[in-house]
């Protein structure tokens, strides 16, 4: 009877599995996407990270569309679906960019590609690139999840600025936070107190850093950021606790 | 104005910058500090300058970059690619920039791999910033780093710890930033992440020994010269050393990374109240007599360290004292043995045997079935824990970390070496059962004991052994015959009884270190140290003792040469009894119990089996042995 179960189970599980494997982008180095760029005319490469960091720095000629509006936006960006499309955001471990990929081929589009290992490789590889709208750098402090605890035990004034998207907000954020993802924050921003000091949080502590820059930028200079991000937050709790 | 008037105009203009360029490049090229003339091959293009300057007139061109550390590059050494000057004047042309790079080559080499330039996009100038007029640094550079990283990275504990205010009050040798995390190539290290974890501790115990093992540095600053050579010697250092990151414990694992305070102060994460948690951060389930291990032993300070001083001390004269008995044993045996075959081979002498031929060949059982597959296991199990266990023991040595390789990282080389040792235990166990009902038969009880102890077929030491060592030197030195030995030799007894020492030692230190926590219920912390001292040297002892002494005895010595198959066939041949086990044959033969010990020629099968298993076991540990000598030697 096991033996029946097994084999039923083979014969209905590879048919599944050989269609997962063909939906499945195909993932290239920026060496191979380099060379696909120049012997391919017309190759584009799509950036899925927020607006306000694909206009400060992006792989040339990138189209900007973020994750969250991809389905929404990308039929009207690019109709031809035949053209080969490389797709990356920004960093090694890349879902945006495979989630958008999936989302491409769902749509119809049939040469679709990810970048391996995102903007970081491309760069490390030494390849250029361009910018739009270049967000000053400043020196932006960093502060560590036990301070901002302390702050907060103390009942310091500040906004607590969770710049991730709001599944992630919802599965869990600092006490307190107020949720407006870096994908919308440069229509949001206006919103935000000019007399309070700011803390900004991602989930890993790589986006932050841009996200209170360009808010610096606007005029709310008093502004910090959670070193490590939520990562940091949750390693941090859990050992106190 | 006429064309041919305005054309002569700019005619001149241009001459006049001409010359100005060419005193501008006389006066400014010889006053070029040494570092400036590193980029001269890059001089600037002064006719330029003076055009800049005359539109770009304020204080920061005119008065502030000159007086900056690139006042002498004209502008175009960066702001490249103006073809036209009046295109760039009516702002149809930008000027481009030229990377830092092409100057700062190695930095821009250096950069490329750098955290703050893949994950944030920082270019040179975000932090040497206001870069027309930026200025030689005032403070030395490890102050400088300091300052610039502080601008994002607050960090209290590193300005509380030892090495920030060390870096504050001026010395040069203490840590900044920089030399820790890089100046131009810190890396994407982030602990934080989760991603390199393991690599980031790898390189980070690196970084921190890199410093910590500069003698002249320690001796400068009055700190422990001997504090990496003793991490180093403990599991952890060996571990960590290795080159396959693993969970064990590197320096800021202990020391923390940025709170680095003197053991006294209680904010330390070593000081004794904090060891627990310290420790708790990687163990579990453990005595708080458990923290009372010494993380950087140093065998040699026997006043700080005496129950280590002492270990070490006894291991040394064990060793010396064994290998400076038997290997003067088996070189004088060796001497004797081949000197004699020369001897009659030289003279035409054959030695008679009082059998025939067909006699000589008679197969005659020594060992079981029993003890053939206890051998075979023995072999195995020693073999494997000899090559998981020497590489992490010469850590440093070339050929560990291709042991290691093989094996497939620290961790599964860690779980063979325990596997073979519970297969080992087994085995000794078996032994001492097997012992126990040799001394105590079946329905005897204690009755008789002694006397079957001190038997012909017991494998414990007698008076005779004693003669028979006597009688072996003697004969070394042609002072008599060789001795006649019954059932079994005093150095095969050693072989067996040696193994009880061994595994009460090695085992016994092994159990201690396998589950640490628990054994620190029985013992403080430091008894793992002794342990960890007495695993490693014994084993030294056991696995060189069996490469070279008992694999001489036993099937290296001339007339078994290269290899002896009793214990794998369990039958050796009468005229092996009669050279070898003299007393045993004649007894036999008086007692006519020679009979019942004749059996069946051995299969071509299992002769072939036993010679391949056997000859690559003899080879396999002779390359370990020869390893494990040049790692003594040179290490």
């Amino acid at each position: 009877m096991r033996c029946c179960l097994a084999l039923l189970c083979f014969i209905i599980g590879v048919p599944c599995i050989s269609d997962a494997a063909e939906t499945e982008p195909t993932v290239v180095t920026p060496t191979e996407a380099h060379r696909m760029m120049q012997e391919k005319g017309d190759m584009v490469f799509i950036n899925t990270m927020s607006a306000i960091e694909c206009r400060d720095h992006r792989i040339p000629g990138s189209l900007c569309i973020p994750c969250p509006k991809f389905e929404e936006l990308i039929p009207a960006m690019l109709e031809d679906r035949d053209r080969s499309i490389v797709i990356y955001c920004a960093s090694i471990g890349c879902h945006r960019s495979m989630h958008a990929a999936r989302k491409a081929r769902d749509l119809g589009y049939r040469d679709v590609y990810l970048l391996d290992g995102g903007l970081p490789a491309w760069k490390e590889a030494g390849y250029a690139v361009e910018s739009e709208h270049r967000i000053p750098r400043t020196g932006i402090e960093s502060i560590k999840a036990d301070v901002l605890n302390r702050w907060m035990n103390e009942k310091r004034d500040m906004l607590i600025l969770d710049i991730r998207s709001g599944d992630l907000f919802d599965m869990g954020h600092i006490p307190g936070a107020v949720n407006r993802p870096l994908d919308e924050l440069d229509a949001a921003y206006r919103e935000l107190p000019m007399d309070k000091k700011i803390i900004v949080v991602d989930e890993q502590g790589h986006r932050s850093f841009l996200a209170a820059c360009y808010l610096y930028e606007r005029g709310l200079v008093d502004i910090q950021r959670l070193f490590g991000g939520m990562n940091d937050w949750r390693s941090f709790m859990k050992r106190v606790e | 104005m006429d064309t041919g008037t305005l054309r002569f105009e700019r005619l001149m203009h241009h001459a006049l910058e001409a010359v100005v360029a060419v005193i501008l490049i006389c006066v400014f090229t010889p006053s070029l500090s040494a570092g400036q003339r590193m980029y001269a091959d890059r001089a600037p293009a002064a006719e330029i300058s003076v055009d800049c300057l005359s539109c770009h007139d304020d204080y920061l061109y005119r008065t502030a970059y000159p007086a900056s550390v690139h006042g002498t590059q004209g502008c175009t050494s960066c702001h490249d690619g103006i073809t036209d000057i009046e295109e760039h004047m009516t702002g149809s042309a930008e000027s481009t920039l030229t990377a830092c790079g092409s100057c700062h080559g190695i930095m821009a080499e250096e950069y490329r791999v750098n955290y703050h330039y893949l994950h944030q996009d920082f270019q040179c100038y975000d932090c040497h910033r206001n870069i027309h007029a930026i200025q030689a640094r005032e403070s030395t550079l490890k102050m400088a780093t300091l300052q610039k990283c502080t601008e994002c990275h607050d960090n209290d504990e590193y300005a509380h710890s030892g090495h920030g205010i060390a870096v504050a009050e001026g010395n040069e040798d203490a840590a900044t930033c920089s030399d820790c995390h890089g100046l131009h190539s810190t890396r994407v290290y982030h602990t934080s992440q989760q991603e390199y974890p393991a690599e980031a501790r790898e390189f980070y115990t690196r970084t921190c020994i890199r410093c910590h093992d500069d003698r002249a540095m320690m001796i400068r600053n009055d700190l422990s010269t001997s504090t990496v050579a003793a991490y180093k010697r403990t599991y952890h250092g060996k571990v960590q050393d290795i080159g396959h990151p693993t969970r064990v414990a590197g320096c800021a694992d202990c020391h923390t990374s940025h709170n680095i305070l003197p053991k006294d102060d209680p904010e330390s994460s070593i000081h004794p109240d904090n060891l627990a948690t310290n420790c708790g951060k990687c163990h579990s389930g453990f005595h708080p007599r458990f923290v009372a291990y010494q993380a950087h032993p140093d065998f040699s300070n026997r006043e700080r360290y005496p129950a280590l001083y002492w270990t070490n001390v006894f291991m040394v004269a064990l060793l010396a004292g064994t290998f400076l008995f038997f290997w003067a044993h088996t070189f004088l045996w060796w001497r004797k043995t081949y000197w004699d075959k020369h001897r009659m081979e030289k003279e035409g002498i054959r030695q008679r045997l009082p059998m025939s031929d067909r006699q000589s060949l008679q197969s005659i059982q020594r060992f079981s079935r029993r003890d053939i597959v206890a051998h075979i296991l023995l072999v195995i199990s020693f073999l494997t824990l000899v090559a998981t266990g020497f590489p992490l023991k010469y850590h440093d040595a070339p050929w560990a970390r291709v042991f290691i390789d093989l094996w497939g990282g620290v961790s599964l080389a860690g779980i063979f070496h325990r596997t073979a040792a519970v297969v080992l235990f087994i085995l000794f166990f078996y032994v001492l059962a097997r012992t126990i009902r040799f001394l105590f038969p079946k329905g005897r009880g204690t009755s008789g004991w002694l006397t079957r102890l001190f038997s012909v077929e017991s494998l414990f030491f007698n008076r005779k052994d004693w003669q028979d060592m006597k009688g072996m030197f003697r004969w070394f030195f042609d002072r008599g015959d060789q001795p006649k030995f019954d059932r079994w030799t005093y150095w095969e007894k050693f072989d067996f009884l040696a193994v009880f020492w061994g595994m009460t030692v090695i085992g016994g230190s092994g159990i201690f270190l396998m589950v640490p926590e628990w054994t620190s219920y029985l013992f403080p912390g430091w008894v793992l140290n002794v342990a960890a001292l007495l695993h490693s040297e014994e084993a030294l002892l056991a696995a060189l003792f069996i490469f070279t002494v008992h694999f001489f005895n036993t099937h290296l010595i001339p007339k078994k040469f290269p290899m002896d198959r009793t214990i794998f066939t369990g039958r050796t041949t009468l005229h092996e009894m009669y050279e070898d086990k003299r007393e045993q044959y004649e007894r036999l033969v008086n007692e006519k119990k020679l009979d019942e010990l004749k059996r069946e020629h051995p299969g071509i099968l299992t002769k072939l089996a036993a010679a391949a298993f056997g000859l690559g076991s003899l080879i396999f540990g002779l390359f370990l042995a020869v390893l494990i000598l040049w790692s003594v030697i040179f290490l």
